[in-house]
This record gives structure tokens, C-alpha cells and sequence, in this order.
């Protein structure tokens, strides 16, 4: 019994020594700062997939990095909040094929609907900050988890693509059919329709590999779609969702 | 152990990979057309001028000259006989409709399931005299419908009239949906004229543009003796047009029919999408007419740099075999109307000597002249096609020409031998 006690202090002693050793390393302050630089991979995609698009034939990374550092405060010996700033460069280049997609396209004041058939190529790249305030939680001496909003503002944005092997139906499915080849595909470019900012959730693990080094990996799932609600040409919300991975340094 | 910690890291990084494996189960159809639509006949020569009249439609391509496919912007389908023909039995209707999509024959109000291959009362017996019947086909998905009606009807005689066939621009009116002018020729006694041009397809780059801002245009005064004429302008056709590289869209104006639905698809679709000439029973021997032409300041090439050269007008007339030697249709279209090989009259403006001062209407005199000698016989069984075409830029076809380059057309005959 004395023993059972014993061992279970000096389990408890030593879980405390860890808790410390690989706790923020700024004993007197709970502070510190997190420099991360890692890798992105993600898409700007619809959510649930729609039944309208029938396969993805292409798809690849561009661009996908992102630089930044957060400020942390621990309150607790397992609650914090952790405040940051990170730059992101990402994008991807995606061919799908399409059934009976709804979309319409506004240029000059001038306009073009219908449900395209086809295939549809998209590239989009966006560099910009994003703005993460998260609480943290240290499941472990070497784990945190941290969760919390985000909101990002994009200082350069692309999102253009062609349509071609298909056609439109003009209006609606009952429409002229409007036909379009691979080697004439109709091109657009919707950059100028980005919002300039979208929020969302960011879901963030850290490992603690050594007492300064950390390895980090986490999501970015953003809420609000990269289009204006009133931007009908593409007809669902298009969310942003980029997972990353990298090294950490703590101060 | 530690590969172990961080796997769910990679995890996370691959299930947002993978969203883009969750393809939904397909959806339903939601398209509901008449794709291919025919008459079985036992002896069709008696009957029609052509076997390939018994199909409805346009033939799919060039190189597939027996496959006809039903034009989706077509709701009403209808078999022309020879002049003198009469249909009173009832005849076999084939009808292929959008895979999924059901077929309705409406009778007394009400839509019955159509089996395709039943015989249907589609009796014609002279002008304005024949039965017709309608359709309701529904998408698989249930949620779209279209109406069509379908009909034998019998053309009127062939007849030349003694001063030519005058051609007056002036029964004109605005499409339904008050878009576009469309022309028609007013006298339901005489071969009717089918006017088209490429008005629908400038509506799709330019949906913003008033009927008076399209490249073909009803002018209601002014015309040579003092009414109403045809005006044809070289027009820029926007951001649509550059992202299709189709950067202007020349007035035009000819005999035969505009299929939209290729109007856009590149420059072979934007040639094949012109289809010229309709049977015609009378040998045209000259076209004569009147014109006023101005070229607009700056010609370019397809991609819209300026070109060295200025912008003329065309104006041509052609008489072709419609037949090839299997007995296929044969349409000539913007590839091959002044190159083909069917080509037996041909008429057309001499551009070195195109009046450009825009200033006066100025007359015009084509005779065609004949490669081949055609016989009265097959003229009469409808074996050639005549097309006329107007042009406010040669090389519209090739969107190459000057916008603002203006053609007025007026007070045309067609004069014919018989």
C-alpha cells in the first residue's frame, strides 16, 4: 500500500518534471514565441462535393508555404492562448469533370449562363496573413492541441480556368447547346471577384521534438467562401481548406 | 513511437486530400430534347424530293453527312414534300429523345406515353392544309420539359415570278424575346426565302446590346426607294468575344441557316456554323442589287492587331449541287461556300472596284458564272441549293475585318432562267 503511494508520487513527480521541461521556456512569464515556417497542401473546394462534378482528373499543389510566428501565454499548467500571425503562399490546379453545372459569367455587363457539361480546369493562387487566436490545451508534456478562429486577408489572389470538351445549355437544360471544344476552350478569370479576406477554424497539434524544436501539423478550414454570396457565376460556396506541416523554434 | 505521435498530422494533411475522392453518386439526366427524329416511308421518292428529307435536322458534321441530329433550338420539326405530293395515311414517327427522358404524345389535352416507330396521323395535302402533332418530352430528374410539335407540310408550287425574285428587306420584326431583328419573306405562294444571320450568336458574347447595336439591322427609312433596308456592321463582341478569341462579328446576312450551338466552338465551328443555301427549283442566271459601303478605320487580324490592308465588303451568290454521290445531304458551309467542289454558278462582287465612299446607294450587277452545265430536270427535283450572302467584312469569317465597317443593302433580285 505505502509502496503503491509511493510509486504513484514519483509518477506524479516525475509527469510534474516533465510538464516542466518541456514547458514554455520562460518559466517567470508562461510566454513565448513560436517561429514557424512548414509546408501547405489543400484546395479551394465546394463542400460537400456536389453531385455536378463527376470525377477530379488533375490535381496538384502550387505555391505552398507558409512563414509566420505566434505569441503564447500559458495560464495554466494545461490551458494558453496563442495569437499569430502567419504568411501563407498556396494554391493548387485542379481538372474536373462536370455534369450539368450550374454557371453563369458577368463581364462588361454583359451575361452568359447556363449547365455546362465538360471538362473544367481551374488554377487558383492566393498569397496573404493569416490571423489566428487560439486557445491551447497540453494534452501531454510534448503535445498541444489549439483550436480557435482565424481570419485571412489576401494581398494577391488568382482564380482563373477554361471550360472545353462540353457544352452549355444556355438558361437552363432546356436551352440552345452551346458547344466547346478542347481546342477552343472559353477561358475566365475571376480573380477580381475575391474577397479580399475570409475567416475560418484553425485546428493546430505540436510536438515538442526537442526543448526548442517543434514539429507542427494542423488545418486551416476556412467558413466563408472566397466568393461574395451575391457571385452567382460560381454557384456554391467555395471554402478555402489548406492543411500544413513544419518545424517550429520556441523562444 | 515518435513516427507513431505525429501520424496524426499526416493524417490530417491526407484527409483534406482526399475530400476530392467523395464523388456523389451521378445525378439524373436533366436534359430533355428531341435528338433524332424520322419518317419511314416504303417509297420516300415519291413522297419527298431527297430519302435523307424523311430525317429531320442537320447533319451532325461534314464527315458524317447521314447521321441528322435535331437542332436543340428547334421546337418545331417539319418534313417539306415535294410540291405536289399528298401524305393521307397515317405514318411511322421515329423519335429518339435524351437518355432517361420519357416521350409524350399529347391527345385530347392529355400526355400518353409515345412508343417510338408508331404510326401517327401526320396527313398534308396541299399549303397550309396538314395535321399536326404534339410532344412533351420530361427529363429523367423530372424536373424539365420541353414542347414540340411536329408536321408533314407541303411547299408551293414552284413558280417564277416574271420580274425576279425581289428582295426588299422590309418584312422584318423582332425576335421573341425582343432581342434581334429576324427577316422573312412576306409571299407564302412563292419558294419561301429562310434569311439568317449571325445575330444569335453575337446575343451570347453581347446579351447587353440593343437590337440596334447587333451587326444585322433593320433600317426603317432611307432605303432606295425611301423604306426600309438591311444594315450590316462590323462589330467588337467584347470580353465574351476575347475569351473565345472571337474579337469582332461582321454584319452578315444569307440564305440558309445560323447554328448557334457551334457559333462558339473556335474558328471551325464559327465556319461550319453558317450553313448556306436551300433547295431551290429555278437556275439563278444574275444578282442584282443596290449597295452603300464604308470601311471602318482599322482593319485587324484575329488577334486583334492591326492589319495593313483596309476592309471591304462582300456580296456573293452560289448555286450547288446538294447531293454527293452516295446521295447524302450536302450543305456548304462558311469552310467551303466559294471552294467546293458542288459549286456549279457562282456570283460575286469584284472588291477592286467596291464602292467605299459610303456616301450613295450604289447598283450592283453579278451575273453567276456556270462551271457546270445543270439540266432543267434536276434543278426542278430540288437537286440544287442556292445561297446569297451579304457581308459588311470579307474575312468576317475568319474574325478578321474593321469594326464600324458598314454595308447597306437593298432592293435585291434574283434573277432566274426558269
Amino acid at each position: 500500500m505505502c509502496v503503491a503511494l509511493m510509486a504513484s508520487a514519483t509518477a506524479a513527480a516525475q509527469t510534474e518534471d516533465k510538464y516542466e521541461l518541456w514547458g514554455p521556456t520562460s518559466r517567470d512569464t508562461q510566454s513565448g514565441v513560436i517561429i514557424r515556417a512548414g509546408y501547405v497542401i489543400g484546395g479551394t473546394t465546394p463542400l460537400p462535393l456536389p453531385a455536378e462534378i463527376r470525377s477530379i482528373n488533375e490535381f496538384k499543389p502550387l505555391g505552398g508555404i507558409t512563414l509566420g510566428a505566434d505569441a503564447y501565454h500559458m495560464f495554466s499548467r494545461h490551458w494558453g492562448l496563442q495569437l499569430g500571425w502567419h504568411f501563407f503562399y498556396e494554391g493548387f490546379h485542379t481538372g474536373a469533370d462536370v455534369k450539368n453545372y450550374r454557371m453563369g459569367i458577368t463581364k462588361d455587363g454583359n451575361y452568359l449562363e447556363g449547365n455546362f457539361t465538360g471538362t473544367d480546369i481551374t488554377d487558383t493562387k492566393m498569397f496573404g496573413a493569416t490571423i489566428p487566436l487560439t486557445a491551447t490545451y497540453r494534452i501531454s508534456p510534448r503535445w498541444n492541441v489549439s483550436a480557435g478562429p482565424f481570419v485571412s486577408i489576401l494581398y494577391h489572389k488568382t482564380f482563373e480556368g477554361e471550360v472545353y470538351d462540353g457544352y452549355l445549355r444556355e438558361g437552363d437544360p432546356t436551352g440552345q447547346k452551346v458547344e466547346m471544344t478542347r481546342d477552343n476552350p472559353a477561358t475566365y478569370d475571376f480573380s477580381d471577384n475575391m474577397l479580399n479576406c475570409y475567416w475560418g477554424l484553425q485546428l493546430l497539434f505540436d510536438w515538442k521534438a526537442m526543448r526548442h524544436m517543434n514539429v507542427f501539423g494542423g488545418v486551416d478550414w476556412a467558413c466563408s467562401g472566397v466568393f461574395p454570396g451575391d457571385f452567382e457565376t460560381v454557384e456554391f460556396k467555395m471554402f478555402p481548406i489548406y492543411a500544413k506541416l513544419g518545424l517550429a523554434y520556441r523562444y | 513511437m515518435k513516427f507513431y505521435k505525429t501520424f496524426p498530422l499526416f493524417a490530417l494533411a491526407l484527409a483534406t486530400l482526399t475530400l476530392h475522392g467523395c464523388i456523389a453518386d451521378e445525378p439524373a439526366n436533366a436534359e430533355c430534347d428531341i435528338e433524332r427524329c424520322w419518317i419511314h416511308l416504303d417509297q420516300p421518292e415519291t413522297i419527298f424530293y431527297h430519302d435523307y428529307d424523311t430525317l429531320a435536322g442537320e447533319p451532325v458534321s461534314v464527315d458524317r453527312p447521314a447521321d441528322k441530329i435535331v437542332p436543340t433550338s428547334l421546337d418545331s420539326i417539319v418534313f417539306t414534300t415535294r410540291w405536289n405530293a399528298t401524305v393521307s395515311q397515317p405514318v411511322p414517327l421515329y423519335i429518339e429523345v435524351t437518355p432517361g427522358a420519357k416521350l409524350y404524345i399529347i391527345e385530347n389535352g392529355r400526355e400518353v406515353p409515345f412508343t417510338s416507330g408508331t404510326a401517327v396521323d401526320l396527313h398534308a395535302t396541299a399549303i397550309d392544309e396538314h395535321a399536326e402533332q404534339h410532344f412533351v418530352v420530361r427529363s429523367e430528374d423530372g424536373k424539365w420539359n420541353r414542347h414540340y410539335r411536329i408536321s408533314i407540310q407541303v411547299p408551293p408550287m414552284p413558280s417564277y415570278p416574271p420580274e425576279g425574285f425581289e428582295l426588299k428587306f422590309d418584312s422584318y420584326a423582332l425576335n421573341s424575346a425582343g432581342q434581334y431583328y429576324v427577316w422573312t419573306e412576306s409571299n407564302p405562294f412563292l419558294t419561301e426565302i429562310q434569311w439568317a444571320n449571325g445575330n444569335p450568336g453575337f446575343r451570347m458574347s453581347k446579351s447587353s446590346a440593343k437590337p440596334e447595336e447587333y451587326p444585322t439591322v433593320a433600317v426603317d427609312e432611307g432605303g432606295v426607294d425611301g423604306g426600309p433596308y438591311l444594315k450590316l456592321t462590323t462589330r467588337d463582341t467584347g470580353g465574351f468575344g476575347r475569351m473565345v478569341n472571337m474579337r469582332i462579328a461582321a454584319g452578315n446576312h444569307f440564305i440558309g441557316s445560323f447554328d448557334v450551338g457551334q457559333a462558339l466552338n473556335g474558328q471551325a465551328g464559327a465556319l461550319a456554323a453558317t450553313r448556306f443555301g436551300q433547295p431551290f427549283a429555278h437556275k439563278p442566271i444574275r444578282l442584282r442589287g443596290f449597295y452603300r459601303f464604308k470601311p471602318g478605320p482599322t482593319k485587324q487580324d484575329r488577334q486583334g492587331n492591326p492589319m495593313d490592308e483596309a476592309d471591304v465588303c462582300d456580296i456573293y451568290c452560289v448555286f450547288y449541287r446538294n447531293t454527293d454521290a452516295a446521295g447524302n445531304q450536302v450543305q456548304l458551309d462558311g469552310a467551303n461556300i466559294l471552294t467546293s467542289e458542288n459549286i456549279v454558278g457562282l456570283a460575286r462582287l469584284n472588291h477592286d472596284e467596291v464602292d467605299t465612299s459610303g456616301q450613295t446607294w450604289v447598283p450592283f450587277d453579278l451575273p453567276l458564272v456556270y462551271t457546270t452545265e445543270v439540266t432543267e430536270a434536276d434543278v426542278k427535283e430540288n437537286h440544287y441549293s442556292m445561297t446569297m450572302c451579304f457581308s459588311s467584312s470579307i474575312d468576317g469569317a475568319y474574325f478578321r475585318g474593321a469594326v464600324d465597317s458598314e454595308l447597306h443593302i437593298d432592293n435585291v433580285t434574283l434573277e432566274c432562267e426558269y
